[in-house]
């Protein structure tokens, strides 16, 4: 459904963009990793249009998106979230989440036609919460009321922006938990960037590497995780072991 | 996604009312003591008194004016005085009679020297043109946020107050503009600022401006679930500017004498310090704001010409008010930057202290502590 292919984008001489692909389908949950500096989150932006890539190609259900304004993506059907959260805080809970789920009637009626701001909330366990400004909740509330909201825009596909940074384990486990629920909707893709490995393994059935800007390995994780090219990445170039440096 | 993922308690939101419904309540609310005030300055209060509740009650409507674009776009506007005036001088140019035109504009252009209308179709055309004059600006501003748009906004008000004080033909330059009908009085004021209270909280609470106050709180996270933060900025825009042109006509018809300077520097900080000072995020700051530095001001009026406590007079105090004026300003910046109300309304008020009379009602405000 999603489908993005040979992205590139530059910022004055530096290259953060260099060939970037994925893919993901309805009912699919896909991740994106690779190490700090990427362009995992570069990529993110630019399939959500905040910001426009110099080349390639992102298309929804064969729907061109490049150079689209953020509002004309969201109504296209792309959900996202934010590696630094971001809410309304003087707004409620509730009010966060019926907000964009007033403006998803207006562009997508036919989506947003089953969804109930109750039901979201209760479903991210925000229910007893609703009425509190949203500000005022803790930072694991918080990424629930954000992801609440991007689903209240109907979306096909949802990209989360390391949602798991900063939640415990139980809180991982409970966001594993929400991701396979979304999946089991049927209609929606999810696309997970994170650091958390671990979690990424279990969720996930194909993964995405990048380094420096470029797809270097895609697949299930049992092969990526056997691409020499990820190897290198994630554990150091191969002649390492026959190094005399020690280890810190 | 109807499964529960955690242990929330079934049916723990009770049904709210529609956002109309709670908009009314609210605004209802907000207005109360408006009217109780209304009403006992009506009933008992000699002359001058209503004259000068009548003045707080034309700059309430304003500050309301103001609250509906600053409050839910979070953007200062210096430049609504501009759109009282256009009002007021719109509603004399039209209103005026004949005789008295020949006396003040005798060459208006456009053949307005020999028009005078009824107060209804006057009031409306004057409403128009200030509508069409919002809504060519509304293009301009609405692609602006932040400061920009707070300065394009003085700006505006700079050129309008410009045509005010130089086009003499039309607006009687920087005499007064006198012979306006004096058609109302106390309680038509009265019934306006309940009108325009509500009209306020009706728009916050719309799904535009919940929209639109989610877009001042971040921009960023707005565009993501696609608001049009500029279609929702250039309607709140020409609503706001026609409340501020509504109080300028009645504000011409009130007190029959308009001149340019009223509309200027003085009443744009006057009315923004009363929103400042009570909360420019909700309608109920606005009218807090509006009541008490009313209130304050006039005390401080007094005081300022002198007066005599058990024989003893205190010296004239000339310019007190100015100085309180910017007091109140730096004072709420310093002290309370969101202002006495925050961004929060009085059935907020009412409904947080109703909740935390009812123990048990599923407030979980413990889990704060893990933050």
């Amino acid at each position: 459904m999603l489908s993005v292919s040979g992205i590139h984008k530059s910022f004055g001489g530096v290259l953060a963009l260099a060939g970037a692909s994925l893919d993901c389908a309805a009912s699919e949950v896909v991740g994106l990793i690779g190490p700090n500096g990427a362009g995992k989150s570069t990529l993110v932006n630019a399939i959500s249009g905040f910001l426009v890539p110099d080349q390639g190609m992102i298309t929804l259900g064969g729907q061109p998106l490049q150079g689209r304004s953020p509002q004309e993506i969201s109504a296209a059907g792309v959900a996202r979230t934010f590696q630094n959260l971001r809410i309304f805080p003087d707004l409620t809970v509730r009010q966060n989440v019926e907000v964009a789920l007033l403006r998803a009637r207006r562009l997508n009626p036919d989506r947003a036609a089953s969804l109930r701001t109750d039901d979201l909330l209760e479903t991210f366990g925000l229910a007893s919460r609703a009425r509190e400004t949203a500000g005022s909740l803790p930072y694991g509330t918080r990424r629930w009321m954000e992801i609440a909201r991007a689903m209240a825009t109907a979306p096909r596909i949802l990209l989360l922006d390391e949602p798991a940074a900063g939640l415990n384990d139980e809180e991982t486990e409970r966001l594993h938990q929400v991701i396979t629920l979304i999946r089991d909707r049927g209609d929606v893709g999810v696309v997970v960037i994170d650091h958390d490995l671990a979690f990424i393994n279990n969720v996930c059935s194909r993964l995405f590497v990048m380094d420096q800007g470029r797809l270097i390995a895609s697949g299930v994780p049992a092969d990526v995780w056997r691409d020499p090219q990820v190897i290198e990445v994630y554990v150091g170039p191969g002649n390492r072991a026959d190094t005399t440096e020690p280890i810190r | 996604m109807k499964q529960d993922l955690d242990t929330a308690p079934a049916g723990a939101v009770a049904a709210p009312l529609p956002w109309w419904g709670r908009a009314l309540a609210g605004g209802a609310l907000a207005a109360l003591p408006v009217i109780v005030i209304g009403l006992i300055v009506l009933m008992v209060a000699p002359g001058w008194v209503q004259n000068l509740t009548a003045m707080a009650l034309i700059n309430l409507m304003i500050v309301v004016g103001l609250q509906i674009y600053s409050g839910n776009s979070g953007i200062v506007h210096l430049g609504h005085s501009a759109f009282v005036g256009l009002g007021a001088y719109g509603m004399a140019i039209l209103t005026t009679p004949l005789v008295m035109k020949k006396l003040s504009i005798p060459n208006a252009p456009f053949g307005l020297a020999g028009v005078e209308l009824h107060w209804l179709p006057g009031a409306a055309l004057a409403l128009l043109v200030v509508g069409v004059i919002a809504w060519i600006s509304a293009r301009v501003i609405a692609r602006l946020s932040g400061i920009a748009a707070t300065i394009v906004s003085l700006a505006f008000l700079m050129v309008i107050h410009s045509v005010f004080l130089h086009w003499p033909a039309l607006f009687k330059g920087n005499q007064g503009f006198f012979g306006i009908p004096k058609l109302i009085g106390l309680p038509e004021l009265l019934l306006a600022a309940c009108a325009v209270i509500l009209i306020a909280r009706l728009f916050r609470e719309s799904p535009g401006g919940l929209q639109l106050r989610a877009s001042a709180q971040d921009q960023k996270a707005a565009d993501a679930i696609g608001i049009d933060s500029r279609a929702l900025r250039r309607h709140a825009w020409i609503l706001s500017a026609l409340v501020c042109g509504l109080a300028g006509i009645l504000f011409a018809v009130f007190s029959g004498t308009i001149s340019p300077r009223l509309f200027f520097f003085q009443q744009v900080m006057l009315t923004l310090a009363m929103l400042i000072l009570g909360g420019m995020a909700s309608v109920s700051g606005a009218v807090a704001g509006a009541v008490i530095l009313s209130l304050v001001l006039e005390l401080i009026r007094n005081i300022e010409s002198g007066v005599t406590i058990g024989g003893v007079t205190t010296p004239a105090l000339l310019g007190l008010s100015g100085v309180a004026l910017g007091m109140v300003i730096v004072l709420c910046m310093a002290l309370r930057p969101q202002g006495l109300l925050g961004h929060r309304e009085a059935d907020d008020f009412l409904e947080k202290w109703r909740v935390s009379r009812t123990p048990g009602r599923n407030d979980r405000r413990d889990e704060n502590a893990t933050r």
